[in-house]
């Protein structure tokens, strides 16, 4: 079942996707974030019902599990409803040690997922209204940037 | 993905138990050697904070891999099932992940009756 996760082996494969395969492989316990917004955090699912990445770890648990059973795969969310890419950007320290809550470091984290679906809608406005056309480049964005963090 | 080279692929089924009036059926499908360099463009800004927010946690965590979520046909707030939205601003996380580290392409159906 190792490859079943990311499919045939593909040449271009990032050492880091390898990585991650090999200590799945292995039997290690591995940690799971999202970073997204209120779809990643499970508006709308319905009450009981698990999230996407729920299920995604779910299904890890299952295929792949921990040759230590008292340690299984773990997420932490940093899913926030209403929050487009610049937020999560700019309040990121701030949401990460409010949802690991000293229990998680940062590196211990083998995979991250990104979701900005729905709220970069706002992101996509400001490139086009405010950029005057310009083509805008990471510097000029980022200083920009003003953020309300939750 | 906008004549992207999708690579090898592999459907991975989550769930589909009609759980709820609001349960939705998953599955994933994993692409690799995803080709992002037909995401720039005007309308397409996105990519510019999530590169950096991926930058962010690099920075502190460099051995980590990365997956951009890209819903194949949206997902809507009301139920968290399909509705179609800008498919490059949907884009916009795959794009900072990098090219070569792939994608999670998420297909999500309501139930059959619901």
């Amino acid at each position: 079942m190792a490859g079943a996760l990311y499919g045939v082996k593909a040449s271009a494969e990032h050492p880091a996707h390898r990585a991650l395969r090999a200590k799945l492989a292995r039997g290690d316990t591995i940690t799971l974030s999202a970073i997204g917004g209120s779809i990643t955090e499970g508006h709308g699912v319905g009450l009981g019902c698990p999230t996407y990445m729920r299920r995604f770890q779910s299904w890890l648990q299952t295929e792949y599990p921990p040759s230590d059973s008292t340690k299984p795969h773990r997420y932490v969310s940093m899913a926030f409803g209403a929050q487009d890419s610049a937020n999560l950007f700019g309040c990121f320290e701030r949401y990460w040690n409010q949802r690991s809550q000293d229990k998680v470091r940062l590196a211990d984290v083998d995979l991250w997922v990104l979701e900005t679906s729905v709220n970069d809608v706002r992101v996509v406005y400001h490139a086009i209204c405010c950029t005057r056309q310009e083509q805008p480049t990471t510097q000029s964005f980022l200083s920009r940037t003003t953020v309300d963090c939750l | 993905m906008n004549g992207g080279d999708r690579g090898a692929t592999s459907v991975v089924p989550l769930g589909g138990e009609a759980t709820g009036k609001l349960a939705t059926k998953l599955s994933l499908e994993v692409s690799f050697q995803v080709v992002l360099a037909d995401l720039e463009g005007d309308g397409n800004a996105a990519w510019i904070y999530v590169e950096a927010l991926v930058r962010t946690v690099r920075r502190a965590n460099p051995q980590a891999a990365f997956l951009g979520m890209w819903f194949a046909h949206g997902l809507d707030h009301a139920d968290n099932t399909t509705s179609f939205r800008n498919t490059q601003q949907q884009q916009a996380p795959v794009r900072a992940a990098g090219p070569g580290l792939g994608c999670v392409r998420m297909e999500t159906h309501k139930a059959k009756g619901l």
